[in-house]
């Protein structure tokens, strides 16, 4: 059973995605499906994996230094 | 960096993940001297950076008084810039997430721009109680 998700007006659209909650801002589908990923004590290779279901703080780094 | 380490003794803050544009290597020896438990990411081609909207900085964003006087005041707490790893024009930035979902962000206006971790913590707080 796909989830329907999306009705507006009387629009209603078949989507593989659960419904988001309105106005909360989510991780872009490029980041949260990117995979293969290196790096240091990631228990995953997938980026949602490695984020896990806890609060996680990505914390991106203009540079090393 | 530094505010991150200290900030991770409190039970209630959220484990970091840390995504940078160096390569594993140059990451291991930063991150072996900082802070020895820091799970990080090694975007190299910056696709992460990209997906969260976060891009290479303006010359004022780089340069500016703003970015300077940050600059100036890390290097007064001994914080030195470390050696280019070649994306040093890349914005940086925070996210807090559940799941999939962003609780909290920031994104640096300048180059010195760095995240206040105490609102981040009231969002946090904010989403449990909800």
């Amino acid at each position: 059973m796909w989830p329907i998700t999306c009705a507006a007006a009387d629009v209603r659209i078949r989507i593989a995605e659960p419904c988001e909650i309105p106005g909360m801002p989510v991780i872009d589908s490029q980041a949260w499906t990117a995979d293969n990923l290196n790096g240091r004590r990631l228990a995953a290779r997938n980026f949602s994996d490695v984020v896990g279901k806890k609060p996680t703080l990505l914390i991106f780094l203009r540079h090393l230094g | 960096m530094h505010e991150v380490v200290h900030a991770t003794q409190s039970p209630n803050f959220p484990e970091p993940l840390f995504i940078h544009r160096a390569s594993v290597a140059e990451a291991e020896i930063f991150f072996a001297k900082r802070f020895a438990g820091a799970r990080a990411i090694a975007d190299a081609n910056g696709s992460l950076f990209e997906a969260f909207g976060l891009n290479r900085g303006t010359i004022l964003q780089l340069l500016g008084p703003r970015a300077l006087w940050r600059g100036l005041v890390a290097l007064l707490k001994g914080n030195f810039v470390g050696r280019p790893t070649g994306n040093e024009t890349q914005m940086p930035g925070a996210f807090l997430t559940r799941e999939r979902d962003i609780l909290w962000e920031h994104r640096a206006r300048h180059a010195g721009d760095q995240p206040d971790l105490d609102a981040m913590m009231k969002s946090l707080d904010a989403a449990s109680e909800a």
